[in-house]
């Protein structure tokens, strides 16, 4: 893979603060990373914040990257269920001189228009051509239960009342990929 | 031999036509080839005479450079792009000329080459790199400054590191023939990567050689007038000059030995239409006509539900299983029919059932009349399956570790190269049980009832000269001539009687081929003539 082009894509991110998206790197290669959206002002998504996972393959970037939303989300082009994504350049039409940043800020367009008539999960989509009102109080509800800061790291908030700094439980989530025990343990450890 | 006679016959269309009598009669003068005279007869008798020719991978492959030079020549292009144009057209180069000379433009566009305005083109390219990477060398994927040497770009303008375009390109062929229409790297860009750019990026052999053959795959899979050869393991293509229409079939036999139908790729049916023989397998196959026996002869035992099947006798039934006994039209127990419901043999409870059961026995009706109907074709064509497969063991017999012909060849006294009639008697015999097998699945298509009437009859008259014919012949070949094989335990074989086996085999096989011909001919143009000319009596 070519590490120094994700290293690049990385820095470049973390340049960029008006955008509203951020990419974190989880573990200790560069093959698994994870990106933050918030969600768009003027949507029933503003003031979540949605975490993407991203798997980088050996072929990237000619293959595209995988993208899955970690946070549940309730929009008609993800998956309500296991986040997974229905998005052209996430697909068949990626081409290596997209990056992480563009897919993320296609994400981020997507949360803004929503495709229902090429939907990833058939029952938000009917809900949003049917009964629009009712989608818009769900999608704001899941946006306030599972996408609030400090509501979506439930193993963060464990790992503080075990007593350890804020930074320190971070640091050994991240590392562990998320996994809450193996940060325990390598906490302890 | 046949394949390096055909293919250097290859080389035009319109030169085969004359060369193809020289092609027979020069394979008839080899003795070790009298096998393979035999089957380009049958296929001159069975199939209409040059209509299609075998071509191996090399030449088919000089085909399509011949097609593509000569359309780079006419559309003043260079080979590369006339290839990707005819690959587009599915190598059909009159609907490229006629798109080509109406709207040149869109064509161009559609199949991703620019405009030949070398200062258009240009002009386009560098205003997106312009908007895109600013520095010219920079490579927008891999984010690295490069020399300018180092940099690639098609004449789009669009720029990106060698190694890149290498990768590119490499993951493309790696995905599978859609390389062939592999697109510039910017994403905005429809420039395609034509074959000569392809091959100047890609230097790892495997992936060249797949690259090439999947231009070879495409030529022959998108012609209409191209298939290869359907035996496992055969690369060989079989070209037919005149494309039968979608539905009708056409015999070819690959050099191979092989032999299908060249418009639906399956083992050969005629006479029956290639959707008969599709609808007719899947017919065979499903599941469906075994429950309809079921549910037309059977019914389940009142009291252990297994089902039961009446062939004979009166309606008081017991199950050979429980020993339940009841009645098989109200399926009561038979302890309560007497006096009272009208005596053993009228069973007033069926009568007095609602309707509902009236239109179940309409339905089982009807179910078994169908089914009746189609166990009758089916049989027939199942046995004549069976026969010919059978045949097939023979013919093998006749050269195999038996080798039965060495045998017959020792007894009576006659040198091998006499003896060709027997196995070319039981390849007629083979042939003609498949051709008979298929005659009754479209006799099963052909004939329902409202089509019936003298047509069927006519039909049935052809088939049963044709069976009756088929069957002497094969009696002939497997029965009578066990005599010349086993001659050592019943004593010589006078020359005579041998020389009689001789002429009433081949008198056999010239009469059933014509038979068979004649069937065939019959069933596939003339029934309409013969509508036409009888129809109303």
């Amino acid at each position: 893979m070519d590490l120094s082009r994700v290293q690049k894509e990385i820095k470049e991110i973390s340049l960029d603060k008006a955008s509203g998206i951020s990419v974190r790197v989880m573990g200790n290669d560069l093959t698994r990373l994870q990106g933050t959206i918030n969600g768009p002002k003027d949507t029933v998504y503003e003031g979540g914040v949605f975490v993407v996972d991203i798997e980088i393959k050996g072929v990237y970037p000619f293959e595209p990257p995988k993208m899955r939303f970690k946070t549940k989300i309730y929009h008609p082009n993800v998956s309500s269920q296991n986040g997974a994504i229905c998005l052209d350049i996430l697909k068949d039409q990626w081409s290596p001189a997209l990056t992480i940043k563009t897919a993320l800020l296609s994400l981020q367009a997507l949360l803004c228009s929503p495709e229902p008539n090429d939907p990833q999960d058939a029952v938000v989509a009917k809900l949003f051509l049917g009964d629009h009102p009712l989608f818009e109080r769900t999608a704001r509800h899941w946006t306030r239960t599972y996408a609030t800061p400090g509501q979506e790291t439930e193993g963060l908030t464990q790992l503080l009342e075990m007593g350890f700094t804020r930074e320190q439980a971070q640091e050994a989530l991240d590392g562990a990929a998320g996994d809450l025990n193996a940060a325990i343990a390598a906490l302890l450890g | 031999m046949l394949s390096a006679v055909s293919v250097s016959s290859g080389g035009e269309d319109d030169s085969f036509d004359s060369e193809e009598d020289l092609m027979f009669s020069d394979l008839s003068s080899e003795e070790d080839t009298l096998m393979t005279t035999e089957d380009a007869e049958h296929i001159a008798g069975s199939a209409r005479k040059s209509v299609f020719e075998c071509l191996d991978e090399a030449s088919v492959s000089r085909k399509a450079e011949a097609l593509v030079v000569q359309t780079s020549s006419l559309l003043s292009l260079s080979t590369h792009e006339a290839k990707a144009l005819l690959r587009f057209y599915k190598w059909d180069e009159n609907r490229l000329n006629d798109e080509w000379f109406s709207e040149e433009a869109k064509v161009r566009d559609k199949v991703g080459l620019l405009l030949e305005d070398r200062d258009k083109a240009s002009g386009e390219g560098t205003s997106t790199s312009a908007q895109g990477a600013v520095d010219p060398s920079l490579c927008g994927i891999c984010f690295e400054n490069f020399p300018e040497d180092d940099m690639f770009a098609m004449e789009c303008g669009h720029g990106f590191c060698r190694s890149c375009w290498n990768s590119y390109s490499q993951t493309a062929i790696d995905e599978g023939p859609s390389c062939l229409q592999l697109r510039c790297i910017q994403p905005s860009c429809n420039k395609l990567v034509t074959e000569d750019v392809m091959l100047s990026l890609v230097q790892d052999a495997a992936r060249r050689d797949k690259y090439k053959q999947f231009w070879l795959r495409s030529f022959v899979e998108e012609s209409r007038k191209l298939k290869w050869c359907t035996a496992p393991g055969c690369s060989m293509v079989l070209k037919c000059f005149d494309c039968p229409a979608s539905d009708t079939p056409l015999d070819v036999r690959c050099d191979c030995g092989h032999l299908f139908c060249f418009t639906c790729g399956e083992e050969t049916h005629r006479p029956a239409t290639c959707s008969m023989r599709e609808k007719w397998v899947i017919k065979n196959s499903a599941e469906s006509e075994n429950l309809n026996w079921i549910l037309a002869n059977s019914k389940p035992c009142p009291k252990c539900k297994r089902p039961i099947e009446k062939n004979y006798g009166c309606m008081h039934m017991t199950c050979a299983v429980c020993k339940h006994e009841f009645c098989w039209l109200c399926l009561g127990a038979w302890s309560e029919h007497g006096e009272r419901t009208g005596g053993f043999y009228s069973c007033n409870k069926y009568k007095s059932k609602d309707k509902s059961r009236g239109a179940d026995r309409k339905r089982r009706d009807f179910a078994r009349a169908s089914l009746e109907r189609y166990m009758h074709y089916f049989e027939r064509w199942n046995a004549n399956k069976a026969s010919c497969s059978k045949a097939r063991e023979t013919l093998d017999r006749f050269r195999g570790l038996e080798d039965l012909l060495t045998q017959v060849s020792t007894n009576t006294r006659t040198p091998m190269s006499q003896l060709a009639f027997i196995p070319e008697a039981c390849k007629q015999v083979i042939e003609c049980r498949k051709t008979l097998m298929w005659t009754y699945t479209y006799g099963y298509y052909n004939f329902d009832k409202e089509k019936a009437g003298n047509m069927k009859e006519f039909f049935e008259f052809l088939q049963g000269d044709a069976e009756y014919s088929l069957e002497l012949l094969h009696n002939c070949v497997e029965v009578d001539l066990h005599k010349f094989v086993d001659a050592e335990n019943c004593g010589d074989v006078s020359k005579g009687e041998f020389n009689e086996f001789r002429s009433k085999l081949t008198g056999l096989t010239k009469v059933t081929r014509d038979y068979f011909e004649k069937l065939v001919f019959e069933l596939e143009n003339g029934l309409e003539e013969i509508k036409a000319r009888y129809g109303s009596v």
